[in-house]
């Protein structure tokens, strides 16, 4: 068997997924192949990357700065998508957080106390509603300081993007005003709050990466 | 070749003198092409590289594909597209940069360069491209494919993909073990999906595809998402999507925990397991807001 050929199954004995034979096989290379062996420990410790972000409330947000790192050096631009993406409005949803962080997680799903409606602060008690209120107003702060940026960069993008773009964000705010009527008829449900936290998010992201689009 | 590298020096020096004809050939036989190239001309242009270095390559419109190759060298060939002034190659260390230059100004009309990259199999590869289509193949390295509106396709083996798209399709057909998708209104396609999978969109619809998925999430806002195969032991998978249909079609044997949240949409499942926890130990959650839910044994 080729070089190449073991190089393909790297994956799979990595996964513990070949056959008894190949694998004796695989492991005879292995033991010669100083290339493979890389691969091998590479793909493990990117098995022990993705395993330790997956265990986190975000589980995306660490793990593209590795690849970034290896794409480019310094000057990269951060991915939108990089999460906390917007710090700000992560700083504001902190006192949301307990509700918001619902099981999207193996570590969540052993999360035995419920969802915390309330939050203490210096001055007494929070409303799950008020505090949800002002993280709601930072997100918008940074839409509106997003789509600024967008506005300025309007005229360099092609019209079909910028048509393409301003069409989801109608789908996106109407899924937010959706969203909105529902909590305000049933203010303590949780599902629809992260609902709308999550549109936000996509709001968010879709207007830093617009803004994005003109510097090919 | 198996042979070749168990070989010692032997192979080292037959690898290093392949190496050494390879860049010879590109630098001389295709005459390095030091300068650009022109409109409408065919683009030929190589250098050696460090098998698992860095190749950035930016085309407006046009197309790039990308190949891995069994050589320690980057090859640039293609066509000009008119009004391009020419095709930037540098190489500065780890790094290949290959950009086609526009003139300032310039209109879509007059862009359209059709680049096809060989790179070292291992390279890093990264792709930016405003309408052109991207296609890469055979790199086992890390894959991050960008385009504002063409189509993107990442397949073979690399090391993790990242593609993306606003307005085209993205299709990964990798067995990678972290990729993450996205597109704006384009449709998302995953297969062979086995590891962490991400995939995102706003209308766009989301198919993922696998039989050992690890770890991750499909979220949309309007696009429907339809899974097909089956969860990893003990792994947790996160489907969101406000107002587009959720379907999940569960291959024979898949018994996961299953954890379903819809405001105001139907819901409909074929597998009875609670939030006790399935068979498989592996946790799903859906969740949607006025989408319809629909799980079914495959």
């Amino acid at each position: 068997m080729s070089h190449e050929r073991y190089a393909q199954l790297l994956n799979d004995f990595v996964d513990g997924r070949l056959a008894p034979k190949l694998r004796t096989e695989l492991e005879a290379h292995l033991d010669q192949c100083a290339k493979c062996r890389h691969e091998v420990e590479s793909l493990r410790s990117l098995l022990a990357e993705a395993g330790q972000l997956s265990r986190s409330i975000e589980p995306s947000g660490d793990l593209w700065p590795g690849v970034a790192g290896r794409l480019e050096t310094g000057k990269r631009r951060r991915r939108p998508f990089l999460r906390p993406r917007y710090a700000v409005a992560a700083v504001a949803l902190l006192a949301v957080a307990f509700s918001l962080t619902q099981v999207r997680t193996k570590k969540a799903r052993e999360r035995t106390a419920p969802p915390v409606a309330v939050q203490q602060t210096g001055t007494g008690f929070v409303s799950l509603t008020e505090q949800w209120s002002r993280a709601e107003a930072t997100y918008e702060r940074a839409a509106a300081e997003l789509q600024t940026a967008l506005d300025a960069v309007r005229e360099t993008l092609d019209p079909e993007t910028v048509a393409r773009i301003e069409a989801n964000l109608e789908i996106i705010d109407n899924a937010i005003r959706e969203s909105r009527e529902a909590l305000a008829s049933d203010p303590d449900n949780l599902e629809v709050l992260q609902l709308l936290a999550a549109v936000h998010e996509k709001k968010l992201d879709l207007l830093q990466q617009a803004t994005r689009y003109q510097r090919l | 070749m198996f042979d070749e590298r168990s070989n010692g020096e032997t192979a080292m020096n037959t690898r290093t003198w392949k190496t050494l004809a390879a860049a010879l050939t590109l630098f001389f036989a295709i005459g390095l092409a030091v300068s650009p190239a022109r409109a409408q001309e065919a683009i030929e242009q190589g250098s050696a590289a460090i098998a698992d270095g860095t190749v950035k390559i930016t085309n407006a419109a046009g197309s790039v594909r990308v190949r891995g190759w069994n050589r320690d060298s980057v090859a640039v060939t293609g066509t000009l597209g008119a009004g391009s002034e020419g095709v930037d190659f540098s190489v500065t260390g780890r790094e290949t940069r290959i950009r086609v230059v526009l003139p300032r100004g310039a209109s879509q009309e007059l862009r359209g360069t059709e680049l096809v990259v060989r790179v070292p199999e291992d390279s890093h590869v990264a792709v930016r491209t405003a309408a052109a289509d991207v296609d890469v193949d055979s790199v086992y390295g890390v894959v991050d494919a960008e385009s504002v509106s063409g189509r993107v396709r990442v397949a073979g083996s690399p090391r993790m993909v990242y593609a993306q798209s606003a307005g085209g399709d993205v299709d990964v057909e990798a067995s990678s073990k972290v990729v993450r998708a996205e597109s704006v209104e384009g449709t998302v396609t995953v297969q062979d999906a086995r590891g962490y999978v991400e995939v995102s969109t706003i209308s766009g619809d989301a198919n993922l595809e696998g039989s050992d998925v690890w770890e991750g999430e499909v979220t949309t806002v309007s696009g429907r998402i339809l899974f097909k195969g089956n969860f990893a032991s003990n792994g947790s998978f996160y489907f969101e999507s406000h107002s587009g249909n959720i379907g999940l079609s569960l291959t024979e044997g898949a018994d996961p925990a299953l954890e379903i949240v819809s405001f105001s949409g139907d819901v409909a499942n074929e597998f009875d397991s609670g939030p006790a926890g399935g068979g498989s130990g592996s946790l799903v959650k859906i969740k949607t807001f006025k989408g319809s839910v629909r799980i079914e044994r495959d």
